[in-house]
């Protein structure tokens, strides 16, 4: 309830900012409209040559599209601008106010900052799915979209873990301020379906860097065509994921030489 | 001669200071080559479907694993800064000193570009072990000596078109939002996703003309060997009306520019 609350506080810091400078909303939902404009244009350009790929359709995949620019929307909003600033904190020596907060220090270094504008491309992005699932003769059910909403928290909670693990390890790695940076290669890869790739690759997109979850099983529901049991093994990964990664974070923690001592 | 000397020193200086940062520097090569592999991933994966792409299997990777390497030779990401200059008047003190700005974004591009290179090409050739065999680079020295003689002007063309874009910051207050739309439209249009030979028929007429595939597309296209000689020339003939068309402008833009240039110290 608390940790509620605090979150909410940094909720409203943020309203205040976005308050402050509204032409970044409508610059950030313009480019969002370039990015799913040419994220469209890929596929239409792909589907030229032929009418599916490893088993998906065209409206298929622009669903698919869709549900990136969802996942996109999310981690713009509240993980990216965080995982951004934790190599600051331990460079800049920011992290010795964050020890002495009294909450979770990685409560606080995960969700204190939230981008507030990236929730204008949900708009464009539903509105995508909704097109494209209508062309690809989706029926809308109820189970369906909770469903899919399911695996798609598991697959940003995934997604989180795998990036808060590669920045926890500027404790060691302390010049290397780009270390983030190496999460978005990762990313790329969620802009397709999994079955797009082949062998070892399309494993470890399943299950070892976890963009399947995010964006092809989310898709997969819709259609009605997901193997719910990977629900579980979703849950699990991602629970996995967030008490494996605290470890690190609280082991990595007692590594920190603060900007003072 | 004297602007050399002074570029000489500047790249110099950048690279002591990305030297610095190596680590980081590393890691963005990773991506250069993980991005384009992901990417041929999926075009191989369209390939298998049975159809005709205009492109063969080796076409392709020969076409991403190029891209890698041409797309950090003609890498910019200068406007922000040009921009960032001429906002917050750090441009004042380069208004004193006896050399134009230009030479600083210069210096610090080729700089940059000195310390990434070596970073990138054995990551390159680890890409390229994994398609042993499917890498079809020409023999032909003629053809060799024209991609390298085309990359310069290509990284030239990027550069002063990201440099002009970013001067528009003496008369827009606000040019971030420009510049990261023509870095996705950029990147679209000079065939960072879809190679520009698999765009429709309809459409080459224009693709030829924009100035994008003179960033990144054209020396690709020289190298994996799709380009009859009447297009090759045709395209030199291009490249070098943008050069002299955004020089001209750059000109241009500075000469008005700093008569209205207004921020501190000015």
């Amino acid at each position: 309830m608390r940790y509620l609350r605090v979150w909410r506080r940094y909720l409203l810091i943020s309203l205040a900012l976005v308050m402050e400078y509204r032409v970044n909303f409508l610059v950030s939902v313009l480019t969002g409209l370039v990015e799913l404009g040419l994220a469209v244009l890929t596929f239409v350009l792909m589907f030229r040559f032929t009418n599916d790929v490893a088993g998906w359709s065209r409206a298929e995949v622009l669903m698919l599209a869709g549900v990136y620019r969802v996942v996109d929307a999310l981690i713009t909003l509240q993980v990216s601008p965080n995982m951004h600033a934790i190599p600051e904190y331990v460079q800049e020596g920011q992290m010795d106010f964050v020890l002495l907060w009294p909450v979770s220090s990685r409560f606080t270094v995960s969700v204190r900052l939230m981008n507030l504008p990236a929730l204008g491309n949900l708009v464009s992005a539903v509105a995508l799915i909704v097109y494209a699932g209508n062309q690809a003769g989706v029926r809308w059910s109820p189970g369906g979209v909770a469903e899919a909403a399911a695996f798609m928290l598991c697959g940003v909670v995934l997604l989180y873990c795998l990036w808060f693990l590669i920045v926890t390890c500027s404790f060691w790695l302390v010049t290397l301020d780009t270390i983030s940076d190496l999460f978005y290669g990762v990313f790329e890869a969620a802009r397709y379906p999994v079955s797009f790739f082949r062998g070892v690759l399309r494993v470890v997109l399943t299950f070892a860097v976890p963009v399947a979850f995010a964006t092809t099983f989310p898709t997969q529901s819709l259609l009605g065509a997901a193997d719910t049991r990977l629900l579980a093994v979703g849950v699990v990964l991602a629970a996995a994921g967030l008490v494996l990664t605290q470890l690190f974070w609280s082991y990595a923690v007692r590594h920190y030489s603060s900007a003072s001592s | 001669m004297r602007a050399l000397r002074i570029v000489r020193r500047l790249v110099l200086l950048n690279v002591m200071a990305t030297l610095e940062y190596r680590g980081s520097f590393f890691i963005y090569m990773l991506n250069a080559v993980i991005v384009p592999l992901i990417t041929l991933m999926v075009w191989l994966a369209v390939s298998e479907q049975g159809v005709r792409l205009p492109y063969s299997r080796e076409q392709l990777v020969t076409y991403y694993l190029t891209l890698s390497v041409v797309s950090i030779v003609c890498s910019t990401w200068l406007a922000e800064y040009v921009a960032e200059a001429i906002r917050l008047g750090k441009l004042s003190s380069w208004l004193l000193r006896p050399a134009p700005y230009i030479l600083h974004d210069i210096g610090n591009n080729i700089g940059e570009k000195v310390v990434k290179l070596p970073m990138l090409l054995p990551l390159v050739g680890l890409a390229g072990l994994l398609f042993r065999g499917e890498v079809h680079l020409p023999s032909d020295p003629a053809r060799w000596l024209l991609f390298l003689a085309c990359l310069p002007v290509t990284a030239a063309i990027a550069f002063l078109l990201d440099f002009v874009l970013g001067s528009l910051a003496f008369w827009v207050q606000d040019v971030s939002g420009l510049i990261r739309a023509k870095s996705l439209v950029g990147a679209f249009l000079a065939g960072e996703f879809v190679p520009l030979a698999l765009f429709p028929h309809e459409v080459s007429g224009f693709l030829d003309l924009q100035p994008f595939r003179y960033t990144l597309s054209f020396p690709i296209e020289i190298l994996t060997g799709q380009l009859t000689p009447a297009r090759t020339a045709q395209g030199f003939a291009v490249e070098s009306a943008y050069i002299v068309g955004l020089w001209a402008c750059y000109r241009l833009m500075w000469r008005y520019g700093l008569r209205s240039y207004s921020a501190v110290g000015a």
